[in-house]
């Protein structure tokens, strides 16, 4: 069975602090969401995981862009860059790094969830003909999609891949499983073009796309749940889960 | 009821050259072996680049070999990948023919599609038309078996008139199966009149739902060539006369395998498309290494166990009209082979007479009867 390799110490040196699981849940209606898939160089499968989850093979990683007209913190834009893998035999994308234009909502996703989550100019545009994705940092561009021959599915053809981030929990350090329920309303697969990608704005120069899969261009209604389980990082999960346990009310 | 034993020809981790050598001399030595016993089938996938969980990516030469080294074994594609970019039909219908000979008639051909992205990815294949390449190579293989001169003009090839040869031994031509990992593939199974190979995990209630609709369908089908009307279901088996040591050792073929299987890199995960509506085999109840003997007992169907416990096992897909039960036996070196071996011979010897019918008026081992097989 093939497992990480990635240096723990060297993740948990990136990971954020999550001071408590006691998050309500919380809607996004109507997200656009692009969801990319290309395949990794090998050289990423193994060394981009810890040790308690299993890559792919081949590789893979997800490029998600959630953009939001609406939310409890006004409107935002967010991009995260994901490693394919396995948690025990249940199929999960690895956060390795996530921007979000919108100070607040960045705030709430790491500390709610363990998204490792920075300040970035996100441009997600949905246009029948395709989309258009990029992120810049400091005006340099780190991300420039774009996503051509739409082609109409069924919501029933979608299947979003949860995520799992790691950070420093009240628990300890923890692979973090988040796990939203959603409804997809409408739903375009289409050919992903990566024009311009930068592997250290994403949290390795290990992650080198190689080979477009598939992208999915979907309007979708999130619930973002309360957090249920945790893993530790340098055990599998048959052994390393942990249910997250909260004070039951008087 | 039938059984035999399914190859994916697994290799452990790391993969080494004689790590892939160990794999295909003691699933040859186990064919042998069943063979001896009065197995009915050995079944080979094809799989392609799944580093680890299966090294069978040119099963007819592992049948052909097979072949040499049997007598009255049968032996079945399970299955032939049906997209262009891995097989041409013509290349299929060759081939099949030739085992066909060279066994001296005991070749099943089951036909696939590809459930994973590693495999259709690699090859370059578009996974939203498996399905429709699928369905024209069934379509014309017996035609190229049957057929003197044969022509097409179709969706995925053309051909001009030509002769493909050569022409299988069975008359008129090896018994057609497909694969069947998701709820549906039955229907399809028994539109076109061929065999339905069960090569996913399922419940007896969902296997007893996909037996009855099958047979209730097959009866209504448009056939593609000789009917097929048979239903096989994949096992786990591990037999020891001590079910504490056949659990110790046998689960490790649901387990450890099972795990192997989840973390393919299936298409649905990959590339959302309408051809693929599950991801696969993926079923954490098949993973659970976890609890008391009882608990993983529990996993119901699963014959890992003493002979009576297995005999229960059967009897019960058997009472849902399961024709034939096909094990995996010793995948990823998990189990010694000496270990494997004995677990073969005891079932032989203790649980295969009783599902057995009497030598008179039956049909020799492993071929089906007529009422199974029409013209």
């Amino acid at each position: 069975m093939l497992s990480g390799t990635a240096n723990i110490d060297q993740l948990a040196a990136r990971a954020v602090t999550m001071a408590s699981f006691d998050t309500e849940p919380f809607n996004t209606d109507n997200l656009d969401v692009l969801y990319a898939v290309y395949e990794i160089a090998h050289e990423g499968r193994d060394a981009l995981l810890p040790a308690g989850l299993h890559p792919t093979e081949p590789g893979h990683a997800t490029f998600v862009f959630y953009r939001a007209h609406e939310s409890a913190w006004g409107p935002f834009q967010m991009a995260l860059a994901r490693i394919g893998c396995r948690s025990g035999a249940r199929p999960r994308g690895f956060v390795l790094q996530s921007y979000c234009d919108n100070p607040e909502v960045g705030r709430q996703f790491r500390e709610r969830f363990g998204f490792r989550c920075d300040p970035a100019e996100i441009s997600f545009i949905m246009r029948y003909s395709g989309g258009t994705a990029s992120v810049k940092v400091d005006g340099r561009t780190i991300f420039d999609m774009i996503l051509r021959d739409p082609l109409t599915l069924t919501g029933a053809d979608i299947q979003y891949i949860n995520s799992i981030t790691l950070a420093h929990t009240p628990m300890g350090l923890r692979l973090v499983q988040v796990e939203p329920e959603y409804t997809v309303h409408r739903a375009e697969r289409a050919k992903p073009v990566l024009q311009s990608f930068d592997s250290e704005a994403w949290g390795s120069p290990l992650l080198k796309p190689v080979h477009p899969v598939s992208a999915s261009l979907c309007k979708v209604d999130f619930t973002w749940p309360t957090l249920r389980f945790v893993q530790k990082p340098d055990i599998w999960a048959f052994d390393g889960t942990e249910q997250i346990k909260r004070p039951q009310p008087a | 009821m039938k059984f035999g034993i399914f190859f994916e020809l697994s290799v452990p981790h790391p993969v080494t050259k004689a790590g892939e050598q160990k794999a295909y001399a003691d699933a040859l030595e186990q064919a042998r072996l069943a063979d001896e016993l009065g197995f009915d089938y050995i079944w080979c996938v094809e799989h392609h680049f799944l580093e680890s969980y299966s090294h069978c990516a040119a099963p007819e030469v592992f049948m052909a070999a097979a072949s040499m080294v049997t007598k009255n074994i049968r032996f079945g594609h399970g299955g032939v990948v049906c997209v262009p970019q891995m097989n041409h039909p013509i290349r299929v219908a060759e081939r099949a023919a030739a085992l066909d000979i060279v066994s001296g008639g005991r070749l099943d051909v089951g036909t696939a599609r590809s459930s994973t992205w590693t495999e259709l990815g690699g090859f370059q294949a578009d996974p939203d038309t498996t399905k429709v390449t699928w369905d024209e190579f069934v379509r014309v293989l017996p035609k190229m078996w049957t057929q003197e001169r044969f022509s097409w003009q179709g969706t995925s090839f053309s051909m001009p008139e030509r002769m493909v040869i050569p022409k299988p031994v069975q008359d008129p031509h090896p018994p057609l199966w497909v694969t069947v990992t998701t709820p549906g593939t039955e229907l399809d199974a028994a539109e076109r009149g061929i065999g339905c190979l069960g090569v996913a995990d399922t419940s007896y209630a969902e296997q007893e739902r996909r037996t009855n609709e099958y047979r209730r369908r097959i009866q209504y089908c448009d056939p593609v060539g000789a009917v097929n009307n048979q239903v096989s279901v994949v096992n786990r088996l591990y037999c020891h006369e001590d079910p504490d040591v056949a659990f110790q050792r046998g689960m490790r073929l649901v387990g450890t395998y099972g795990l192997a299987n989840a973390h393919l890199w299936w298409t649905r995960e990959a590339y959302p498309t309408r051809a693929y509506q599950s991801l696969a085999n993926l079923s954490p109840r098949q993973v659970q290494e976890k609890g008391s003997a009882a608990e993983r007992r529990a996993l119901e169907g699963t014959c890992i166990g003493d002979p009576e416990q297995i005999t229960q096992a059967l009897k019960r897909w058997e009472s849902l009209g399961v024709d034939g039960v096909n094990f995996l036996v010793g995948e990823l070196d998990l189990i010694p082979q000496a270990q494997v071996m004995e677990s073969i011979r005891l079932f032989a010897r203790e649980v295969m007479p009783k599902f057995k019918k009497s030598a008179n008026g039956t049909a020799p081992a492993g071929a089906a009867t007529p009422a199974e097989v029409r013209a």
